[in-house]
């Protein structure tokens, strides 16, 4: 079974119809359901997306059902550990260009369970899953 | 002795050695992120087993994810809302 691996604002972009590629990610998801795909995202994601719901006033019970979807990986204290001390390309700049904190947990996290496949928008992340070599990155609709 | 034999040297820092154990792992990757692999195993930081992890596993994995509710708000890209956020 492919394991497909979803950041959490690559996954709370469903939420909003006017998103840009919220359509082409709707089918996306919809094409991992039709071919057995187990989606997959941190715990983190639950923090994230809890946090969009309040931030941009919409109901959590929404957000949070959309969570039965995916298998959730718990952290631990060895999760965030080599989550923090992984060097990445990135890591040389001192600007902006870095890989943030959480970026780094998503990306850890993919990388421990084995995804095959990384689905994100952010040029950022992307850069530094594509670094890693062996997982493929996706942007449904980009 | 030619520099392919001769084992450690730097190569812009980084020991060949490193670099063969990262491609005999990794025979796939491209030459930059087997350099990425070969600065873990520096640093020791390349475990070859994985950590434990515990995963709660879907629960309706199947739920028609049509029936979910949306909403629409132009103007805001709730991706990058969670992209500040960090």
């Amino acid at each position: 079974m492919n394991l497909v691996y979803f950041d959490a604002s690559a996954w709370c972009k469903q939420f909003n119809t006017a998103e840009d590629h919220h359509e082409d990610l709707m089918a996306f998801i919809e094409s991992c359901q039709n071919d057995d795909v187990q989606m997959i995202s941190n715990e983190i994601l639950y923090l994230e997306a809890r946090n969009l719901a309040v931030s941009v006033d919409i109901p959590l019970v929404d957000v949070e059902e959309s969570f039965q979807l995916l298998s959730i990986v718990a952290n631990s204290e060895d999760l965030l550990k080599q989550a923090g001390s992984r060097i990445l390309p990135s890591d040389r700049h001192r600007n902006r260009r870095r890989l943030k904190a959480l970026d780094k947990l998503h990306l850890e996290t993919a990388i421990q369970v084995r995804a095959d496949t990384f689905v994100c928008y952010d040029h950022r992340l992307s850069e530094a899953v594509a670094s890693i070599g062996t997982i493929a990155v996706v942007s449904p609709g980009a | 002795m030619s520099e392919a034999t001769s084992s450690p040297i730097p190569i812009r820092g980084l020991r060949r050695d490193l670099l063969e154990r990262a491609k005999q792992k990794h025979p796939d990757l491209t030459q930059g992120a087997l350099v990425n692999q070969a600065l873990l195993l520096l640093l020791g930081e390349a475990p070859d087993q994985p950590l434990p992890l515990t995963i709660t596993p879907a629960r309706t994995p199947r739920k028609n994810v049509r029936t979910l509710r949306r909403v629409s708000r132009p103007g805001i890209s709730f991706e990058d809302t969670i992209l500040d956020a960090r």
